[in-house]
């Protein structure tokens, strides 16, 4: 069995790589990196045999004073977010790619180090792997965007910083307490900290430790207001893998930890999930009124991560089967999204959604890939978006048919101003500077394609996706679901 | 050929023709596109009328394509096909109006740069269609539900230059899915309750079940929700009058023949459950009433010739659904197939009258059409007796047919219905006197360029023509004929309730009927006849002002809904989330800015040394750990 630490350190090789060899080739092997990864990682998933808990398995004595492992490992779960990872960062390679003369070196290397680390993070067998991982990961895009970010980068960085530092501290926090609470030896791995009797005052300050730091990293609501600011003024190819990949990472953490909290899930299930649903229709209200293609990005993300908590707390076989699905999915929605409005920005230099108005007639292409990742984004039947939200709908009804209903009035509310964004950006009469756009480029069209051909498979053949969805989620949730 | 192959044969070819029209449509010409494009409801129609000849169905099928996705562990859902009777009944309007529409749209269309595009979107609409009626599960109905609402969307904003446009596709997708959450909603908890979402399954389980049970009534009124959407009701129709800003074959196949008679399926085919809850059933039935009449009366007042049709499918659809609210679901899909018939052929003449007059749809710059348009006027003129009521057209029969079930449910029903019927009569007639009789109103040129459509646009209207005469023989009343043949057809499929009417009704219906038809024809003729531009013109007060502006319902729900919802969201944005959330979230802010000050010293602001540091540390770890030391 090959170790899954060759998968994190392959895009390491091709960073030293990058380092060493020409600039010119830099963009080149950052790609071929990226891609060898991608198709080792397939490799693995061939392999990958679910009937087992984990595989590829790698540990080594990390802190012998207090007999920590450094612990990786390929789980269901996790295999869903690597692949998510090592799908869209060639994307952001690829969005890049137009920029490239004017990125240095460095810049590849910190995407090959972040994708080394998204891989670790995910991989991570045990509760401190977790943690350092989970710090690690944001460092090289926090630097992408500080040396290539827009004007007012600073000022978005470091409400970014300052929030994303609390969040850690809160993590740590309820970690260390966690592991006080051992009174069974030593947790080596999750399943051993799954196993720690907790009490229900214990668990309820681990959740609400977990909680913010999670609510930060994705974000949710009310955490969120550093979110609109970095993706608009961040540098665009790492926002792509910001707002697909590393979103994620809060809500994965909360199906990671579930099991240690599940009692108080279950305890505060009711004001959980209306947290949720208030973010969930607050960011969709204020994505309808944004002008800025960026910012509507960032609260429509806002909205589906609060889809996502929301069927995770609903504690059910559903719900938690279809938030680990949509997190696929809407990784693959975002990063698509963000790329077609990255080829926008490039031209238009503007990030109203005005500026682009009328290029589906020049730019034919352009405008169906966008319009496919959009129907990803409305869950229309039939693509991807669609099975991850009908799963969580699912499980809200199964808890309480208002929450459905009012979490279901964002696919309302989606429609209304997704459509609206596609059309404002699309269509209408093209102004005179519109008209002389350079048509996208091979590289943007590449990432554009794969990404719109995963959306409508995913939709029409989610069912092999599902089942191992299934398995992540069973294997180690406890269901109390009515439905199953 | 077996079902199972023949099924094929229905499903995919409108696929493929979407794919190919979509991806290398601008590369092909115009009748290469054109020709692709009919393929697919070509083949469908020949395999619906297979099956129909060589399979007996009185046992409907399920045939399994492959399994989608499940529920849970236990609930596959699966991509599969479920023939029966009301399934391939379905399937003949489809393909047989849609082969129609799509030779008509050759002609049609022939100028318009995005032809390629329009036949990919008009098959990928027939395709979401004949999932809707093939689905086997909710699911899948849902998925070909949402499907004809995206390529609605699609074909009313076709010409996207204009932004009203876009509007009017924006609007009736959202409308549509205000419907689909109810939809889905309801979709969920029958699941819940049933553990299965196959539809067969579901009605199987309802042994134990007694009449108005609540969660049954949840479930039935969140389904009709979608009904409500999906097929203009109250108080989710205004979307399909704006709807008409789609080319006229675009309105003639999805906003009339269709897509929005998919409620009236849905609930049919649902049948089983719709007849455990008879509260449902009397909602339905009134928002049925209250929707034809209300629809018909502004169809009084329109001016623009495709709105008038848009109004008279709103309140033809409400005559459907007031049959179903009166369990008579067979008399329902019935009026289904009539009004296929002869409101296409509406739809499809008055786009002839636009194209004969590149492009003018307002009335009031008609009249006296017949003369250039000899076939479209003929044929207009037949579709206006059906849709009225004409012994012995299509529309007759059906609309006899619902009249007598809601009279032996509900005298009151009854009567607001036969009102509705005047009102038919009477804006139909409006209609097709100003539009071909009396002086020509509009500009001299348009009138010497007036001309009738090429034969390509003229026969599938005379088909239509035809169809719309003999179609309602398809379903006689018991007073001429014991032979039903469409509730025959249907009774495997749908369980209807007997309403049984009096003889001496169905005669005194007919014979005021007659009447009632012959002098609102007389007096229509008078008025609209020597009706001049400035009698459209007039300032509309009182009553006619109020249906002039459609009851002012636009405005009301902009009121209501969209102005306070835009007003809050724009609250949030600019207000509340700089004042109201940022500032709470700040407090920990500020005090780890006090202390970082203090730290700052420490940042060299050396990005590249950050970087390698970074770089070289990650390596040293994994080295170490790869080679254990």
């Amino acid at each position: 069995m090959i170790s899954i630490l060759y998968l994190i350190l392959l895009p390491l090789v091709f960073g030293l790589l990058i380092s060493l060899l020409n600039k010119k080739w830099s963009s080149g092997i950052a790609l071929a990196g990226a891609g060898s990864t991608l198709f080792f990682f397939i490799f693995f998933l061939s392999q990958f045999d679910s009937s087992k808990k984990i595989e590829n398995e790698f540990s080594m004595p990390w802190i012998p004073g207090i007999n920590v492992d450094l612990h990786f490992g390929l789980d269901s779960l996790g295999l869903f977010m690597i692949l998510l990872s090592t799908l869209v960062v060639p994307v952001g390679i690829l969005a890049s790619i137009k920029y490239s003369n004017y990125r240095r070196k460095s810049y590849y290397v910190l995407m090959m180090t972040g994708l080394s680390a998204l891989i670790g993070f995910f991989s991570a067998q045990n509760d401190l792997t977790f943690y350092v991982f989970f710090e690690l990961a944001l460092l090289p895009f926090y630097f992408m965007v500080l040396m290539y970010g827009g004007a007012d980068r600073n000022r978005a960085l470091f409400k970014f910083f300052i929030y994303t530092v609390f969040g850690s501290f809160l993590m740590l926090a309820a970690i260390i307490y966690l592991r006080s609470l051992a009174t069974i030896g030593i947790p080596s791995d999750w399943s051993m900290l799954y196993d720690i009797e907790l009490s229900l005052k214990s668990q309820t300050w681990i959740l609400a430790g977990l909680f913010i730091a999670f609510a930060i990293k994705s974000p949710l609501f009310p955490f969120h207001t550093w979110q609109a600011d970095l993706y608009s003024e961040g540098d665009r190819p790492a926002i792509i893998i910001i707002a697909a990949v590393l979103s994620k990472m809060g809500v994965f953490g909360l199906l990671r930890f579930f099991n240690v909290v599940e009692d108080a899930i279950h305890q505060y299930q009711t004001p959980l999930i209306v947290l949720c649903i208030i973010g969930i229709l607050y960011a969709a209200l204020i994505a309808w009124r944004q002008s800025s293609m960026t910012r509507l990005l960032a609260y429509s993300s806002l909205s589906h991560m609060g889809m996502i908590a929301a069927g995770i707390f609903t504690a059910s076989l559903s719900g938690l089967q279809g938030s680990l699905f949509q997190m696929l999915s809407h990784g693959l929605v975002a990063a698509g999204l963000f790329m077609v409005v990255d080829s926008i920005m490039f031209r238009t230099n503007s990030s109203s959604i005005y500026g682009s108005s009328g290029i589906a007639s020049s730019q034919p292409r352009l405008a169906t890939y966008f319009f496919v990742l959009c129907l990803g984004a409305v869950g229309l039947p039939l693509t991807s978006g669609f099975i991850g939200e009908f799963d969580i709908l699912l499980g809200l009804t199964g808890v309480k048919l208002i929450f459905a209903l009012l979490a279901g009035l964002s696919i309302i509310l989606g429609a209304i101003y997704t459509f609206r964004f596609y059309q404002k950006s699309m269509f209408g009469e093209a102004n005179s500077t519109n008209s002389n756009w350079s048509p996208i480029t091979l590289n943007e069209e590449y990432a554009l394609i794969i990404l719109s051909i995963l959306v409508i498979a995913l939709g029409f053949f989610p069912a092999s996706w599902l089942d191992l969805a299934d398995q992540a989620v069973s294997s180690f949730v406890q269901i109390k679901s009515k439905l199953q | 050929m077996s079902a199972e192959g023949l099924i094929h044969l229905i499903l995919w070819p409108t696929l493929l023709g979407f794919l190919i029209n979509g991806i290398f449509g601008s590369k092909l010409s115009k009748s290469t596109s054109g020709f692709i494009a009919c393929v697919g409801p070509i083949l469908g129609f020949i395999a619906t009328s297979l099956i129909y000849f060589t399979v007996p169905l009185l046992e409907a099928k399920n045939i399994v394509i492959y399994n989608w996705f499940s529920i849970g562990l236990s609930n596959p859902v699966n991509f599969s096909v479920y023939l029966d009777h009301l399934t391939l009944l379905m399937l003949f309007i489809i393909t047989g109006v849609g082969t129609l529409i799509h030779v008509y749209s050759i002609g049609y269309m022939k100028d318009d740069p995005g032809f390629s595009r329009f036949f990919a979107y008009l098959n990928l609409f027939l395709f979401s269609m004949i999932l809707l009626v093939t689905g086997s599960n909710l699911v899948l109905l849902f998925a070909g539900w949402e499907g004809v609402g995206l390529c609605s969307f699609l074909l009313i904003g076709f010409w996207f230059k204009n932004p009203e446009y876009n509007k009017a596709a924006r609007k009736a997708f959202v409308m549509n899915r205000i419907g689909d959450l109810g939809f889905i909603l309801g979709i969920f908890l029958l699941a819940i309750k049933f553990n299965s979402v196959e539809i067969v399954k579901i009605q199987e389980s309802f042994g134990e079940l007694s009449k108005n049970d609540p969660s049954i009534i949840l479930i039935t009124l969140l389904l009709f929700l979608g009904v409500c959407g999906k097929s203009a009701q109250i108080p989710l129709f205004t979307w399909l009058p704006d709807a008409m800003a789609g080319p006229t074959p675009v309105s003639a196949l999805i906003h009339a023949a269709t897509m929005v008679t998919a409620g009236i399926y849905l609930v049919a085919r649902m049948s089983l459950l719709f007849n455990l809850a008879p509260f449902t059933l009397n909602v339905i039935m009134w928002t049925g009433v209250v929707t034809a009449i209300v629809a018909a009366s502004i169809a009084l007042k329109q001016n623009d010739i495709k709105k008038v049709l848009a109004y008279s499918t709103v309140s033809q659809l409400g005559y459907m659904a007031s049959a179903l609210g009166v369990a008579a679901y067979s008399t329902a899909i019935f009026h289904v197939m009539t009004h296929a018939f002869f409101k296409a052929l509406l739809f499809l003449a008055a786009g002839s009258v636009i194209h004969g007059l590149h492009g003018e749809q307002d009335i009031k710059n008609m009249g006296g059409l017949k003369s250039k348009m000899k076939v479209t006027h003929l044929v207009f003129l037949i579709g206006t007796l059906a849709i009225a009521g004409c012994p012995p057209l299509a529309g007759f029969f059906s609309k006899d047919e619902i009249l007598a079930s809601v009279y032996s449910w509900n005298a009151l029903g009854f009567i607001v219905l036969a009102f509705a019927s005047v009102f038919t009569a009477w804006y139909m007639l409006r209609l097709y006197f100003s539009t071909f009789h009396g002086k020509y109103r509009g500009d001299s040129h348009t009138w010497d360029h007036a001309h009738e459509s090429p034969w390509i646009i003229l026969f599938p209207l005379i088909v239509l023509a035809f169809l719309s005469i003999i179609g309602g023989f398809a379903g006689m009343p018991e007073i001429i004929s014991h032979h039903h043949y469409v509730k025959d057809f249907l009774k495997f499929s749908v369980v209807d309730h007997t309403h049984k009417v009096s003889h001496f009704f169905e005669f005194t219906l007919w014979g005021v009927t007659l009447v009632v038809l012959a002098i609102i024809a007389f007096l229509t003729y008078k008025k609209y006849t020597t009706v001049t531009k400035e009698d459209f013109e007039k300032e509309n007060t009182g009553l006619s002002g109020l249906l002039w502006n459609k009851y002012y319902l636009d405005e009301i729900y902009a009121a209501i809904f969209t102005k306070p919802l835009r007003t809050l969201g724009s609250w949030f944005k600019n207000i509340f989330e700089r004042q109201g959330v940022d500032a709470i979230v700040r407090i920990p802010g500020s005090i780890v800015t006090k202390a970082s000050l203090e730290l700052k010293p420490l940042q060299s602001g050396n990005i590249s040394w950050y970087m390698i540091s970074i770089l070289l540390g990650f390596l040293a770890f994994a080295l170490l750990f790869l080679f254990k030391f």
